[in-house]
């Protein structure tokens, strides 16, 4: 974490923060354009290394995960097949979340 | 003691809606499953506030009592923060309140990911305003003028919901400028998460307010005196921040006599799909474990073993201790466990252990931000050698895992990698006999 980034972030304040800018960023295609990074890099007057870092953090922000829903499952707790509806072979009891896995079935 | 409230069905998601979203949130799909919501002793946060406006009479009065009252009347109520820690809320509240600046927040961590809870779920989604209460509430207490809820990106109807309940909130003036004529602001912020559990952390999650890298934060300084964009703040749970509008409401000391000694009020246990009525209950603090597995869960659909209470990084409980626990964060702790967020995930009898463990790992290898090297190599090289245990028949040196499990705890910055270690001891000690196979002596 840098104090200095955390000044020139709240510069923005709250109502246009960068994290929410983000994700706004990936809502048309699950991950954001590298046009969009830049973008919001020269905005929030910040680093590459700080807009593409974190955009490469997160599940829902990530190129890999591009397209893929996370929906939380929670009670059963387990992943559940999206194919045929039965409990995931691969991943039979506990789920780190409910991230879409890819179907090995 | 007895049940106050009958039972209300909620909507869940299934896995085969996962492509129908939209469909869901609009409410076109029927939603196929249910769980229970009841109060067992005194209901606070699953009582129904009726009317809104006269609910927000308690914000008024609030508002037009001096902050010294109000903070007094929370260190009466003992409230402690229902995330996991168990931090005294008013020491929170004062510290932020000492602290110097014109700009103050308060965060309200939404970023519910421990498999298994779905109790702040539960709150945003059905209890909106003794959340938004809450939070001004505070606000008004540690001098803050903004609100933000972080509300995890997989509860995507909770945002909307928390959203449209602030447009309520400005629409009637109950936010925004001189609140009741007080002269007090407050304005709120709705901030939906992108999937990343360690963002549950409190200086995670304000690294990733800021749009940083959702990194662990050397502490001190605290939040409370250098929190987000480097202000006052104060970051508190879902839960904990619904408790304000009933303790002043009702007076701390009322909420100080529910429950026990030192864990006063009541917490909501969220139990999974192994009960036979899985559920959000909310039970006073000091409410014996073996009413809410049995009277409460109606106890299990298959054989368990253990339950995995607190989240991943809470304790690992066999079920023949379920008889010496009772729900509040002494009796956890006495006897080795952490009460954590109350979720009970369950281990059937057939789930082997150490498969278990090296989830446990994988799961803390994933979500590790990579901050501190005892979590970050700590839990890669944990599932590494489990992994070799499990499939190449390879012996753990005993030894050596302690010394990395030891080093984790005492090490790590955060809970993560802090917090690991202890589900993975009370596995060593409680299922030694299963796990010995896979360790040398």
């Amino acid at each position: 974490m840098s104090k200095n980034i955390s000044e020139l972030s709240g510069r923005k304040g709250l109502e246009r923060n960068l994290f929410e800018q983000l994700g706004i960023a990936a809502e048309e295609t699950g991950t954001p354009t590298i046009e969009a990074l830049e973008s919001l890099r020269e905005e929030f007057l910040v680093g590459k290394s700080t807009v593409y870092g974190t955009a490469s953090f997160y599940d829902f922000l990530r190129p890999e995960n591009q397209g893929k829903k996370g929906l939380c499952l929670q009670w059963k707790c387990m992943p559940i097949c999206r194919n045929t509806g039965q409990t995931c072979q691969k991943y039979p009891r506990i789920s780190t979340h409910t991230k879409s896995e890819k179907c090995v079935v | 003691m007895k049940i106050q409230l009958s039972i209300i069905m909620e909507k869940n998601y299934s896995g085969n809606d996962i492509d129908l979203i939209a469909d869901i949130k609009k409410s076109q799909a029927p939603s196929k499953e249910k769980y229970h919501v009841e109060s067992y002793g005194t209901p606070i946060l699953t009582m129904d506030y009726g009317d809104i406006h006269g609910y927000y009479q308690i914000l008024k009065t609030a508002l037009n009592t001096s902050r010294e009252v109000l903070l007094a009347e929370l260190k009466d109520s003992g409230v402690r923060g229902r995330g996991g820690a168990g931090f005294s809320m008013a020491f929170k509240l004062d510290s932020c309140r000492q602290a110097q600046g014109d700009t103050k927040f308060i965060v309200c961590n939404a970023d519910e990911g421990d498999p298994g809870a779905y109790s702040d779920r539960y709150i945003l989604e059905q209890r909106p305003h003794a959340l938004l209460m809450g939070m001004i509430i505070a606000g008004y207490i540690a001098g803050a003028q903004h609100g933000v809820v972080y509300i995890r990106g997989e509860y995507p109807e909770a945002v909307d919901i928390i959203q449209q309940a602030v447009n309520d909130l400005e629409t009637f003036g109950y936010t925004g400028e001189n609140i009741f004529g007080s002269g007090f602001n407050y304005r709120f912020k709705v901030i939906k998460a992108q999937g990343a559990y360690i963002c549950g952390e409190e200086t995670a999650l304000l690294s990733s307010i800021e749009g940083q890298r959702p990194e662990v934060r050397v502490r001190p300084p605290y939040p409370t005196q250098q929190g987000l964009f480097n202000k006052p703040t104060v970051v508190n749970n879902v839960e904990t921040l619904a408790n304000l509008p009933y303790i002043m409401s009702q007076s701390g000391k009322k909420f100080a006599s529910i429950g026990t000694e030192k864990s006063t009020g009541t917490k909501l246990v969220s139990l999974d799909g192994h009960f036979n009525r899985p559920g959000i209950y909310e039970v006073d603090m000091g409410t014996p474990l073996s009413v809410v597995v049995n009277e409460l869960g109606k106890g299990f659909r298959s054989k368990v073993k253990a339950m995995h209470i607190g989240g991943p990084l809470g304790g690992l409980v066999p079920i023949d201790k379920i008889p010496t626990l009772s729900v509040d964060f002494d009796s956890f702790a006495k006897e080795g466990f952490l009460l954590g967020h109350a979720s009970i995930v369950c281990l059937t009898e057939d789930f082997p252990i150490i498969e278990y463990l090296r989830h446990l790992f994988k799961f803390t290898a994933h979500e590790s931000c990579g901050k501190c090297f005892p979590c970050r190599l700590g839990s890669t090289r944990g599932a590494e050698m489990l992994d070799k245990a499990i499939n190449e028949g390879y012996q753990i040196d005993s030894e050596l895992f302690n010394d990395l499990i030891n080093t984790m705890e005492i090490g790590s910055l955060c809970a993560l990698g802090g917090g690991l270690p202890l589900p993975v001891k009370n596995a060593l000690h409680y299922f030694d006999a299963e796990l010995k196979q896979y360790f040398s002596a």
